[in-house]
């Protein structure tokens, strides 16, 4: 056994440090970080931050290269746990968020029967419902926020979105700025899980 | 833009990851504005952050304990057989061996005549010796010390 610490990565200690003597807004950062990546997980965020941080310490883990910024490393790491318990979990109630939001002005398939079609339990219907619930209520009377939240998830461009409904690209972005707080401050695992 | 809505997974991971390159475009004046909103203040956010550091490394210290601790009781328990291999030894041979301790007047040999008789079952014999392994009296291979 080699015994000898690699000077190529960050000890325990040094990693420690390291994340204490971030600034302040990186540190933000990484909260913020961890909320979103929580989303579709049964971890909060601050669970989901701690079990990354716990994962570059111990001894088997991740370990950070000394010449690589360790806000990403961090963000790697919160990514690759989330995206591990998602597929455990095998989440897939969002499918009702964007079409929920779609508020019928194309045909579409309906929510539902995506669910439906794809075996879904009756605890994860329940999820989605809760969620689109809570999505509909906090954005029931901000019709720009819900099409731009199910533009995002499906990938368009905001530029696309702007021409297809005339939408200027200030108000799209104070619209997409009033989703991403409200997901930044709100702990939305519940609503995924039930 | 697709015809159809994306599977749910693949919606879930796109929101996640607009969310994610927007957050790394905003510069540090906005982190921080935003970090206050949220926490109250800059210093409540920095707090928050460390305690989460603080109570990682923590739990990463028990973690790597506990392995420690895992690691050398799996090392004992696995070494012991193979280790030990007077205690593999026929009944016989086990029985000479205490004979020879007794034989050669070896300070053991008063623990093995005072507290055990011989002819005992062959557990018991194993105690003795595992005892006497521990007492240094012999070593792994039945060596008298």
């Amino acid at each position: 056994m080699n015994l000898e610490p690699s000077r190529e990565t960050l000890d325990p200690q040094e990693l420690r440090e390291a994340l204490q003597g971030l600034r302040p807004g990186q540190k933000g950062l990484l909260l913020k970080q961890a909320r979103y990546y929580a989303l579709g997980t049964d971890l909060s965020a601050d669970e989901l931050l701690t079990e990354a941080i716990i994962s570059c310490l111990s001894e088997e883990g991740r370990k950070c290269p000394r010449d690589l910024n360790i806000t990403t490393f961090l963000i790697n790491a919160i990514r690759s746990i989330a995206s591990h318990r998602r597929e455990t979990l095998h989440q897939r109630p969002l499918v009702a968020l964007e079409c929920e939001l779609m508020g019928g002005e194309e045909e579409r398939p309906s929510p539902l029967s995506y669910v439906a079609d794809r075996s879904a339990s009756a605890d994860e219907t329940l999820a989605v419902l809760q969620l689109g619930e809570r999505l509909e209520q906090e954005f029931a009377a901000d019709a720009v926020a819900r099409e731009v939240l199910a533009s995002r998830m499906q990938g368009e461009t905001q530029g696309e979105l702007c021409s297809r409904i005339g939408l200027s690209p200030q108000v799209y972005e104070a619209a997409w700025k009033r989703i991403r707080r409200f997901i930044e401050r709100n702990d939305l695992r519940s609503e995924w899980h039930g | 833009m697709a015809d159809l809505p994306k599977p749910p997974d693949e919606a879930l991971v796109q929101l996640i990851d607009e969310l994610d390159q927007e957050a790394q475009q905003l510069d540090e004046a906005q982190l921080l504005a935003e970090g206050a909103e949220d926490f109250g203040s800059i210093e409540a956010l920095t707090t928050h952050f460390d305690q989460l550091v603080d109570s990682a490394c923590d739990a990463a210290g028990r973690q790597r304990l506990a392995a420690a601790r895992q690691g050398f009781d799996n090392s004992r328990t696995t070494a012991a057989p193979g280790d030990r291999a007077v205690l593999a030894w026929p009944l016989e041979r086990k029985l000479a061996l205490l004979a020879e301790l007794r034989a050669q007047n070896h300070a053991a040999s008063r623990y093995t005549l005072a507290a055990r008789n011989e002819a005992q079952l062959a557990a018991d014999i194993d105690q003795v010796l595992e005892d006497l392994l521990e007492l240094g009296a012999i070593d792994d291979q039945g060596r008298l010390r």
